[in-house]
């Protein structure tokens, strides 16, 4: 769920060879709109909206299986295209399986724990959880595909 | 709880998570990174805490186990979306189409199996 308003390049490998691996920038704050948060909050609300729907229907089992519902993937890229970002949206388009990877982490964490810890705790930890699987995989694939970009470039 | 109010409680809580996650995702670093956040728990906390604070721990862990086959569907479907937007020449379209309809397959799949 990301935005790069300042963005319009149209390449397909938005990573510079010395760009620092991972890091934060408060100041990329400042870029959002309200228009493009009122989109994302909609299609948040649209989507546990169908989960929950699916749950008073058929029960909370198959209700769990839309809360990982592809349609906040769908909105960001539909938003970078909009914006005639190409770059941004093949972050998003590379990031969603490294992302998904730490879904399965966070799901299996919620049914590890949540008979066992208070609510706040259990959904804490499966955050971290989500958070400690992506950015492992993330640094793993930097770490493979730099290298071989390095190569590329320097061929070319 | 009635029903529609408990709908209308789990979108409201649902948009405020993305938003939550949006903001996180713009601060992260490079952008590359915060594309992972396309596919993060944003609707998921909010669902599950409403699940358990209407219901039951033990609701949440059964409305958890779906989700474990929903993010496998994810997983399959964003991997297929990456390979389709190789040519896709920049556009969204084929890319949430192949992606929408590879998560409902492996989703539907994945729950006539394992039920």
């Amino acid at each position: 769920v990301t935005s790069t308003a300042d963005r319009t390049d149209t390449g397909t490998d938005s990573s510079a060879p010395d760009e620092p691996l991972a890091g934060a920038s408060v100041s990329a704050l400042r870029g959002l709109s309200a228009g493009e948060l009122g989109i994302r909050f909609a299609m948040g609300a649209v989507a546990s909206f169908v989960a929950g729907l699916v749950a008073q229907a058929y029960g909370a089992r198959l209700g769990g299986i839309p809360l990982a519902l592809p349609a906040i993937f769908v909105a960001s890229i539909t938003l970078e295209q909009r914006r005639n970002s190409r770059g941004a949206m093949q972050d998003q388009v590379t990031g969603a399986p490294i992302g998904a990877l730490g879904m399965i982490a966070f799901a299996f964490t919620v049914v590890a724990l949540i008979e066992r810890l208070p609510l706040v705790a259990t959904l804490a930890l499966a955050t971290l959880a989500w958070a400690a699987v992506s950015l492992v995989a993330y640094l793993v694939v930097q770490l493979v595909c730099r290298p071989r970009n390095a190569e590329d470039d320097s061929d070319a | 709880v009635d029903p529609w109010l408990l709908l209308l409680v789990k979108a409201l809580v649902g948009g405020v998570g993305v938003i939550a996650f949006t903001l996180v995702a713009r601060v992260v670093k490079p952008e590359r990174l915060s594309g992972v956040f396309c596919a993060a728990p944003s609707v998921a906390v909010g669902s599950l805490a409403v699940v358990v604070l209407n219901a039951s721990d033990h609701e949440g862990m059964v409305a958890a186990k779906g989700m474990v086959l929903g993010s496998i569907a994810l997983l399959g479907a964003s991997i297929v979306g990456a390979l389709v937007a190789r040519p896709a020449d920049g556009s969204a379209v084929p890319i949430s189409i192949a992606t929408g309809i590879t998560w409902l397959a492996i989703a539907g799949v994945l729950a006539a199996v394992v039920w």
